[in-house]
């Protein structure tokens, strides 16, 4: 090998060696972050600039993200009444001393019609910029509703998900002595508020269902010695009219989801099936057909389908079946005893209670009976309902003793429980839609 | 070139060659680097979970007819009727101005009457989000604000591009070797010893400027200057090597750092979107330029998991860099290249 051949050979292996070194070795290479654990998105709520409405929006909003879970309010009062104007961008070094990742600001007060109107922005204490900002007016009477609309514009642009804050829920609201409880319809905010009366309390009600199109409530009354009817009762006008005249108890009542239909355990005998009945021409389908005890039935969202309870199996058990009726397949296996399912709003999951070894579990699982997951557990837990957002669950709890049950509010990874605050004992909830 | 006389130069230029030679070989034997692995989450997923049925809301649209019987019950108060409220976006106030330092007790009351709130902008037309007002609501229209003396903001000047590294031409290398001084060609080759012989072109300045992209320098080359190599490990102009294990500490070292600022969504496993977010640093470990999404979500969700990945990096900023990790700043730390993902995706 002649040496000028040795020397070009030499130095292109050189300087491939020397290249290597001197290019990043990490360029465009992707660093993986995966999160820990769960922690809430810290919003700072200034106070709303205005009359007494102000105070009130502030409460509320305030109040509502407390119990969302994935919203931490951050007390903001020590900086002061002009660190948040409501027109121009607020004091955000300030701010995100408070470990703010977001800042709230408003205005509520009337307006020269006597409207209520509120009006927010929310601020990204990281940049800055506006995220959001809307404004609100309504009848005077309705001004707590704002703040849970600015509460669920909130909500929305921080997670992406819908709110549930604009929203009822109607409950049986118990008084009196335990073996002659006075048993009423009654609905309310989500948060305990705005509490109405909805019947008298001269029969017994149990199971009210929302309307999820209408503002209309399904429940079971029995008065005196009768048999069990299902009612429809419009909450607007306070109408009601008795569904169909079945022969035997007629309970579980349940709306479709697009309102057109109701859904029902109707006994015959020993026999107890699923039926759905047209709202519009009346006419009665029968869903199944088992000597069994086949009820508390519910929609899946896109109406395609039904959960229910039976025992069909020699326990009680959940099954799924097409919204027409025919085979039903199972889908709990866990140990114990499964009842009252309910199909959540996004369609993902069944929440339902399961009762074994002494307590009664409110818990969730896939619609194919997978992923099981106990959100509480206790004596005596029982009848869940989905919030509009499909992220928490309302059930009512009977401790036992000389009390007697009080809702609950839980969100679906279990991560807080609180009490919703009802003027006394109250069971049975079921949660309605969005109200806008 | 060779002189009997004179040996020193051929010699040392023959072992050098033949110690780079051998340094070559060994190094073109050696065992590479393993390759760092790459651990990937398994799964294992039934086919019933593959099924499992995911339906979206459909909103209620029908509503059954208004068919009523006669009024059954009294209630002693029934609640109102769900209202249709008026909506509109509210836009977003001028930029604050520059906090003013600590007032003077004294003066503070003389200050805060001075001072006046910025105007609000103009409010964009209302747009009504349902039904019409009740007859009896008079509709008030605000009275138009001065147009506000708005400063935007300034964009920042995008970030210089990095120059490109001048391509190592092999074979400018290579005629550089090669050169023959002028008048060479076809002359006997001198005899060692002989004063009168052309002195060795070999310039090892030369070589090492091309190897090391520096502009050539006009400098003489002595017998005892000595090439600089690249070699593996060894330390060049533009920093340390990065070897996969130091790599490997400092990725971890950078998930560290940023995993508490990222929130865990609302997914329940559900979500299957992974932000990502391209950010530059200082050699302070400050933010140089805004955070850049390389992902762009479709959905709310998604959109709203792209501005929190945006927020765990500058909720996290700066990022101190560790003395021992900054020979390797150019390598691992000016650019950074994450994606954001829940404790249960995949």
């Amino acid at each position: 090998m002649s040496a000028p051949y040795a020397r070009r050979h030499a130095l292109k292996l050189m300087a491939a060696a020397a290249l290597s070194p001197a290019l990043p070795a990490s360029a465009g290479k992707l660093i993986v972050v995966q999160g820990g654990a769960f922690q809430p998105i810290n919003v700072a709520v200034a106070p709303f600039v205005g009359d007494e409405n102000a105070r009130l929006a502030t409460s509320v909003i305030v109040n509502n993200f407390k119990r969302s879970v994935f919203l931490n309010p951050i007390d903001s009062t020590s900086l002061g009444p002009n660190a948040a104007p409501p027109d121009a961008v607020p004091n955000l070094d300030a701010f995100r001393a408070l470990n703010a990742q977001y800042v709230v600001t408003g205005r509520a007060q009337r307006s020269g019609g006597g409207q209520a109107q509120i009006a927010f922005r929310l601020f990204d204490a990281t940049t800055g910029q506006q995220a959001a900002g809307t404004q609100f007016t309504t009848d005077a009477a309705s001004a707590r509703r704002l703040a849970h609309l600015v509460s669920d514009a909130v909500f929305t642009r921080i997670t992406g998900e819908k709110g549930f804050f604009d929203s009822r829920v109607v409950f049986v609201d118990e008084s009196g002595p335990k073996n002659q409880r006075r048993k009423r319809l009654a609905v309310m905010d989500q948060d305990g508020a705005n509490v109405h009366y909805l019947t008298r309390g001269d029969e017994l009600v149990v199971t009210p269902r929302f309307s999820p199109s209408t503002q209309d409530v399904t429940y079971m009354a029995m008065a005196g010695e009768g048999d069990p009817k299902v009612f429809v009762l419009n909450v607007e006008s306070g109408e009601r009219e008795p569904l169909g005249d079945f022969p035997g108890m007629a309970f579980a009542p349940r709306f479709s989801p697009d309102g057109s239909k109701v859904v029902m355990s109707l006994s015959e005998g020993s026999e107890t099936n699923l039926y759905s009945l047209d709202l519009n021409s009346r006419r009665r389908a029968r869903l199944t057909d088992t000597a069994a005890i086949d009820t508390a039935p519910c929609y899946s969202p896109d109406g395609s389908k039904i959960v229910f309870e039976s025992d069909r199996g020699g326990s009680q058990q959940i099954y799924v079946m097409s919204a027409h009726g025919g085979d039903a397949k199972r889908v709990s296996f866990g140990g114990g005893r499964y009842s009252t399912p309910v199909w959540s709003p996004k369609g993902d999951y069944i929440a339902f209670t399961k009762q074994g070894s002494g307590t009664f579990a409110i818990g969730v699982m896939k619609t194919d009976g997978s992923g099981e997951r106990i959100l509480t557990e206790g004596f005596h837990n029982e009848g869940p309902t989905w919030a509009p957002n499909g992220l928490f669950l309302m059930f009512f709890r009977d401790a036992g003793g000389g009390g007697g049950p009080r809702i609950y509010m839980v969100d679906v990874f279990g991560r807080s429980e609180t009490q919703v605050p009802t003027p006394g004992f109250a069971s049975d909830p079921a949660w309605g839609p969005l109200q806008e | 070139m060779f002189s009997r006389s004179e040996p020193g130069l051929p010699i040392s230029a023959a072992l050098h060659l033949g110690l780079l030679a051998a340094m070559l070989f060994t190094f073109s034997h050696a065992p590479k680097f393993e390759d760092a692995l790459e651990t990937v989450a398994v799964d294992v997923v039934s086919d019933s979970q593959i099924n499992e049925v995911s339906k979206g809301e459909k909103s209620a649209k029908i509503a059954p007819p208004a068919v009523r019987a006669e009024k059954a019950h009294k209630v002693e108060t029934r609640p109102e009727p769900p209202t249709h409220e008026a909506k509109r976006d509210v836009s977003a106030p001028p930029p604050q101005a520059k906090p003013a330092p600590e007032p003077n007790p004294d003066e503070a009351p003389q200050r805060a009457a001075q001072a006046a709130p910025p105007p609000p902008s103009r409010p964009k037309p209302v747009q009504a989000a349902a039904e019409s007002e009740p007859d009896d609501a008079e509709v008030v229209k605000p009275k138009p604000p001065t147009r506000p003396n708005v400063e935007t903001a300034k964009t920042p000047a995008p970030p210089e591009k990095p120059k490109e590294r001048p391509r190592l031409n092999i074979d400018d290398i290579s005629k550089l070797l090669d050169q023959k001084p002028k008048g060479a060609a076809g002359a006997p080759k001198p005899k060692s010893g002989d004063e009168r012989a052309p002195k060795s072109k070999f310039n090892a300045a030369a070589i090492d400027n091309l190897l090391s992209h520096e502009a050539p320098q006009q400098r003489g080359s002595t017998a005892n200057e000595r090439v600089q190599l690249a070699s593996l490990g060894a330390t060049n102009a533009t920093g340390a090597h990065l070897t996969p294990s130091m790599e490997a500490r400092i990725n971890q070292y950078i998930n560290d750092h940023y995993q508490p600022c990222w929130a865990e969504g609302l997914s329940m496993g559900r979500q299957t979107y992974k932000p990502q977010v391209l950010f530059h640093l200082t050699r302070d470990g400050a933010l140089e330029g805004a955070p850049k999404l390389e992902t762009h979500g479709g959905t709310a969700v998604e959109q709203a998991r792209d501005a929190q990945a945006l927020q765990a990096v500058r909720r996290c900023s700066p990022m101190k860099i560790p003395p021992e990790f900054l020979p390797y700043y150019e390598q691992a730390w000016h650019e950074i290249f994450i994606e954001f993902k829940d404790r249960d995706q995949d």
